[in-house]
């Protein structure tokens, strides 16, 4: 049995390590070498850097269409899944239980890291949503101070649930901490934040949103698309009775019609409200829907006669399906 | 559940022009969401791992993006199995979501980190398919066929770049270090079953092992850059 510390015995090895080349019971001893040995850590560096350039080596294969979205779809079901954890403190305080003090203060992601959950807004915020739209500048400047306000109430109140945190880290005896005045607080810190973070993310999402003026700049275009080309976005809510669809880069309609939208289920053209757009070819349209409207599984937007129609024209503008 | 439809829409110049028929492929256009991904664009790839810590979704999509056809090219090679390779594909990216924190910065680049998970993914998965099988070696000589004018990659011009500079610097290899080299990585062989394959003392397969990739190191250095989005 080599000793993993015979820095003479285990150095040749790091070669083979570095291309997956060692059998298992050598690859542990290797491991357990480098734990203690930076002259090797560095040279496996080196090789692990030769090693990797064989991966250029290969004809490339593109992998299939589908593998990032099943790769998403995993993250998603982990990250719901984590969500989903039970809270540690119990409110009642009465069965002697241990807050968590090991947690650390809650690591928030981006409002924009789920950016495909977070389309669906509370009907609340999609009424605002629209009038927003309607008063776009004075309601810009409110929602950015109302941003900044609750980013520094998170901020706070996040600083506090550290401070408490610690203290009770401090304390020895579950009884103690059960009772603490402390633990009663952090408890109600978190509820409150959590409320506050859900409030800022949708926020930050309107805001993003309305910053269309940058939505629609030819910047954010490239790759040989079409700077002038129209597009879109219907975003549904959970509940499914309501969807609002924006537009961008549509020319206004044609003298005597207006735009209207469809959305596709099982076959049927379900009509939606007709609307036009403003002088940047932009539209927000709030859809009341008596349908399932997460059932969809295509949109189009039509020109029609003025006051919309039942079923539509074949003048197509945009068309999409569920992705 | 909530949900996100793109439109795709042509140029649109009044209702006759912009008319689209069924069946019609309109040009792509970018939806909203696509927008927030073109602002992670300009960011290293260790910009993007340090998002996918603070569990940036987004990040790892563009990180998938830029490696993702190299990650399944690799193990295709290896496993010549479609299945497979997506499998040990969607693996290796779950991978970095998962252990981005324990990416150091110091210790190595990005992509030297992410073909060790891909490889060390696929070599797991190419010895379970062969254990307890006796595998042939036809051609120790050039296991990567680096002759053929038959290969080509299949995608842009640095890939070809990137693709034809790697061969180039194998084939300048010794012989003996290029045969041992492609036998482990690409073959899978052990160190100790190369020794037996090639009938030599398994202290000159190692040797020659480290030799070779270091050579690789250094006649390869910073020829190779990270493609683009």
């Amino acid at each position: 049995m080599i000793d993993p510390q015979n820095h003479e015995a285990i150095s040749p090895d790091l070669a083979g390590y570095s291309l997956d080349a060692l059998d298992d019971e050598t690859r542990e001893l290797v491991e357990l070498h480098l734990a203690g040995c930076e002259d090797c850590t560095s040279e496996l560096e080196e090789l692990m850097e030769g090693a990797a350039n064989l991966a250029f080596a290969v004809p490339t294969v593109s992998p299939p269409a589908g593998l990032q979205d099943r790769i998403i779809a995993a993250i998603d079901a982990e990250i719901n899944s984590s969500e989903e954890l039970p809270v540690s403190i119990d409110t009642s305080l009465t069965a002697v239980p241990k807050p968590d003090i090991s947690l650390a203060p809650p690591v928030r992601a981006p409002w924009y890291a789920n950016t495909r959950l977070a389309w669906g807004v509370s009907s609340g915020i999609a009424a605002a949503f629209i009038a927003l739209i309607a008063v776009a500048g004075v309601a810009g400047n409110r929602l950015n101070d109302r941003v900044d306000d609750l980013t520094a109430q998170v901020t706070a109140q996040d600083n506090e649930i550290v401070a408490f945190t610690a203290s009770l880290g401090s304390m020895e005896d579950d009884a103690k901490l059960a009772s603490s005045v402390e633990a009663q607080q952090v408890f109600v810190l978190q509820e409150s934040t959590d409320t506050l973070e859900q409030q800022l993310n949708d926020l930050r999402w309107l805001q993003y949103v309305t910053s269309v003026g940058s939505w629609s700049t030819p910047s954010f275009f490239s790759g040989g698309l079409q700077p002038q080309a129209p597009q879109g976005v219907l975003i549904t809510h959970s509940s499914g009775d309501q969807a609002l669809l924006m537009v961008n880069g549509l020319a206004p309609a044609p003298a005597g019609s207006v735009y209207q939208v469809w959305l596709t289920y099982e076959g049927k053209m379900v009509p939606g409200t007709p609307f036009s757009v403003d002088q940047d070819g932009y539209a927000v349209v709030n859809l009341d829907l008596s349908g399932d409207a997460t059932e969809y599984i295509g949109v189009s937007v039509t020109v029609e006669p003025l006051g919309g129609s039942t079923s539509p024209s074949d003048f197509v503008v945009l068309v999409g399906s569920d992705q | 559940m909530s949900s996100t439809v793109s439109l795709c829409g042509g140029h649109y110049d009044g209702p006759v022009a912009a008319r689209i028929r069924p069946g019609q492929v309109a040009p792509r256009t970018y939806p909203l969401h696509e927008v927030a991904r073109l602002n992670y664009i300009e960011l290293t790839d260790e910009a993007l791992l340090a998002q996918i810590v603070e569990q940036d979704r987004l990040a790892l999509e563009c990180l998938y993006q830029r490696y993702s056809t190299r990650v399944f090219s690799l193990s295709y090679r290896m496993l010549s199995d479609q299945g497979a390779s997506e499998e040990v594909t969607q693996d290796v990216f779950l991978n970095v979501w998962r252990r981005a924190a324990s990416y150091k910065t110091g210790r190595g680049k990005f992509t030297t980190w992410l073909f060790g998970i891909a490889h060390h993914r696929t070599i797991d998965e190419l010895r379970k398919r062969t254990r307890g099988k006796q595998r042939a070696v036809e051609n120790v000589d050039d296991f990567l066929n680096l002759q053929s004018a038959d290969i080509q990659p299949a995608d842009a011009a640095v890939a070809n770049s990137e693709y034809a500079t790697v061969r180039k610097a194998l084939m300048n290899l010794p012989d003996a270090q290029r045969a041992v080299i492609e036998m482990s990585y690409f073959g899978g062989f052990t160190q100790a079953e190369i020794a037996v394959k090639l009938d030599q003392p398994l202290g000159t397969v190692k040797t020659r092992m480290r030799l070779g990739l270091k050579k690789l190191r250094v006649a390869l250095g910073s020829k190779l850059r990270a493609p683009e989005l």
